[in-house]
């Protein structure tokens, strides 16, 4: 975990809406390094999306990076602009694995022939007999079994586990170095995610890959996830090791989000809920972006965007909160708790 | 596939004869000057020894049995209006051939044309392309085929100076009727094919394939066109049908030697035997139609099995 694989610098990303324009993403700093697993968690229209989409030019027509850069093996990507460069980034580079199973793949072509697709493009030094070996290759990998007669069925043949293991086969075939799942498990039901979890994991080791996880389910972040990336209103607020995060947090909005957390509820008890929503990126954000639901908000939180405190040399958060002239300010009796845990866990090892 | 055929094709033909029977009821009841050639001359014991010797005063069953009987002689009676005392089979033979061939033609320039039009629409939606090809569609749909007909017959026949009658030997009397007939099936194809295609696009299967890195071109061919095309296909031998029968009016306007018009000529003129005939034809061929409709979707599209255990569609 030394190598920086994939560097964004202050990149902010627009979408023209019916003549107004939404400010997605706010400026993101972030390095992933090479062979980790990195998730990005956030509430549903937090930019988790649309942040990794720039990683590939998928953003829908309206987007546009208006400014920052996201350097990959020496270039910038948000400077690509002719279809060509993509492709060639797109796959070969850095790969996806969609949501939904049930609708992200061909319903006309056989599965073998969708990843036969994903090789001749990025691996075209396998043809014939050669090509069909690496198919069922990949098939094994993701667990299918009987892989050189299922090679020959169609999507609807396949169970939704089992195409989201396809989906997963194909972002193989085109060898990637990064993996992006963008929310691989919620379209499947929980025995399945838990399979399809640990597949990836061993996927990781054997084909040496960088994973950049997009979730709003922490237990998955937990147990896939070497770092976490909170975000909320198209920024970065938290940053850190999983156990920094989880044991440790610093950011309201952090902590507003785990101790939402059903399997931390107690019998007999609501369980807690976020007020408000999610900020109008429409118009332009004054301080802090959460401060308007946060119950600890300061004064200074509805006037200056804050800046980012290191806590250790890997975990920062953009909360007031951390500045040595802040008051004292309780975080809430889970994350009081759920830190006891922490520091016992500590203690055992 | 063959075990569903065979069920499909036999519920075919009863409809086939289901359709029959009700036009030959119905074909009864119409009045019997259309047996006569000079109905108004004839005294009334001529009409009489006349329907007897047709078998028009037997019983309906007796007569519809020998109808059927006759059929699979290959005879349908003869004509007693339109070509007095021809038989129908020899009317339709130099007739059926020239509607085919131009309802052929036709379908083809349209698919020629029109597949790539809805095609170029939606991969460059919202450009010019699409703007011209819209505007192009809603002309067609919007005016009355009448106007843009005279304007092709007008203006077509000066530019290309082409005779002004029609003559099948002449392959540059087909241009213009086949280029009028396909105008209205171009727009059609055009404005399904580009709808389709842009449903399709905004599938998660295209953006996958896009996250795969597939060129923008093999996107569009591959992946969007194939699926777009299979809901299409249905409609191509339904369409073929109605080109051929539905050109009244460019076959009038070109006096081509064709089936258009001709039912309903009959059907005015009370020549039961032609309407008979011509009906039976046309139920023949759309039946057909709709059967090939299905079986070129199961070939195109893998989750429709026909048969099996779901029973189909």
């Amino acid at each position: 975990m030394s190598e920086v694989i994939l560097s964004v610098q202050n990149l902010n990303i627009k979408f023209n809406l019916r003549g107004r324009v939404l400010h997605a993403i706010r400026g993101i700093d972030l390095d992933i390094y090479k062979g980790e697993s990195i998730a990005i968690v956030g509430e549903s229209g937090s930019g988790k999306s649309v942040f990794t989409k720039s990683f590939m030019g998928l953003l829908d027509g309206n987007g546009f990076i208006s400014s920052g850069s996201i350097l990959y093996d020496g270039r910038d990507l948000s400077k690509i602009t002719r279809a060509k460069d993509w492709q060639k980034i797109r796959g070969g580079e850095i790969a996806m694995i969609m949501q939904d199973p049930m609708t992200s793949l061909n319903p006309l072509k056989t599965i073998g022939d969708q990843i036969a697709e994903a090789i001749q493009i990025h691996q075209p030094e396998f043809k014939g007999e050669a090509l069909k070996q690496k198919i069922i290759g990949y098939l094994t990998d993701v667990g299918i079994t009987e892989p050189e007669r299922r090679a020959k069925q169609y999507p609807h043949e396949f169970s939704g586990g089992m195409r989201q293991r396809v989906v997963i086969a194909i972002a193989l075939a085109c060898n990637p170095k990064i993996l992006i799942c963008d929310e691989p498990t919620t379209a499947l039901d929980v025995t399945i995610q838990a399979q399809i979890i640990d597949l990836l994991k061993d996927l990781k080791k054997k084909y040496a890959l960088t994973i950049v996880f997009i979730t709003h389910d922490l237990g998955v972040v937990a147990n896939i996830a070497d770092r976490v990336a909170v975000m909320y209103a198209g920024q970065i607020i938290e940053l850190g090791m999983a156990n920094e995060i989880f044991y440790d947090p610093r950011h309201p909005y952090t902590w507003a989000l785990l101790s939402s957390l059903p399997q931390l509820g107690e019998k007999g008890v609501s369980l807690y809920t976020i007020h408000g929503t999610p900020p109008n990126l429409f118009k332009a954000v004054v301080g802090d972006a959460f401060a308007p639901r946060n119950p600890r908000a300061l004064k200074i939180d509805f006037i200056k965007e804050p800046p980012c405190f290191e806590v250790s040399p890997t975990h920062w958060a953009k909360t007031w909160l951390l500045d040595p002239r802040a008051p004292q300010v309780e975080p809430p009796e889970v994350i009081k708790y759920i830190r006891e845990l922490g520091v016992k866990n500590d203690a055992a090892n | 596939m063959a075990k569903y055929l065979t069920k499909r094709i036999g519920r075919s033909l009863i409809t086939l004869v289901l359709i029959i029977c009700v036009v030959f009821i119905l074909m009864r009841m119409m009045p019997i000057e259309g047996y006569f050639q000079n109905f108004e001359k004839l005294s009334d014991e001529q009409i009489q020894s006349g329907l007897r010797e047709m078998g028009m005063l037997d019983p309906l069953p007796v007569q519809l049995v020998h109808f059927f009987q006759n059929m699979f002689k290959g005879d349908f009676g003869v004509s007693h209006k339109y070509r007095v005392n021809v038989a129908v089979t020899e009317i339709l033979r130099d007739k059926i051939p020239v509607s085919i061939k131009l309802g052929s033609l036709s379908i083809l320039v349209s698919l020629v044309l029109g597949i790539p039009l809805g095609t170029m629409m939606a991969r460059f939606k919202g450009k010019w392309f699409d703007k011209f090809g819209t505007l192009f569609i809603v002309f067609i749909e919007a005016v009355p085929a009448v106007v843009y007909h005279l304007l092709i017959q007008m203006y077509g026949t000066k530019w290309l100076n082409i005779p002004m009658l029609f003559d099948g030997a002449d392959w540059r009397c087909w241009i213009l009727p086949v280029f009028s007939m396909s105008l209205g099936n171009i727009a059609y194809y055009g404005m399904w094919l580009r709808r389709y295609m842009v449903d399709e696009a905004n599938k998660d299967y295209v953006r996958l394939a896009r996250a795969k890195g597939v060129s923008e071109n093999k996107v569009m061919f591959r992946h969007i066109f194939r699926n777009a095309f299979v809901p299409m296909v249905q409609y191509l031998p339904s369409s073929f049908l109605n080109t051929v029968i539905g050109s009244i009016y460019v076959e009038s306007l070109y006096s081509v030697p064709g089936m258009g018009g001709l039912l309903v000529n009959c059907v005015k003129g009370s020549d039961n035997t032609m309407v008979q005939a011509i009906v039976l034809l046309y139920a023949t061929v759309g039946v057909i139609g709709l059967l090939l409709g299905d079986v070129l979707m199961t070939v195109l599209d893998p989750r429709i099995s026909l048969g099996g255990k779901e029973g189909g569609r």
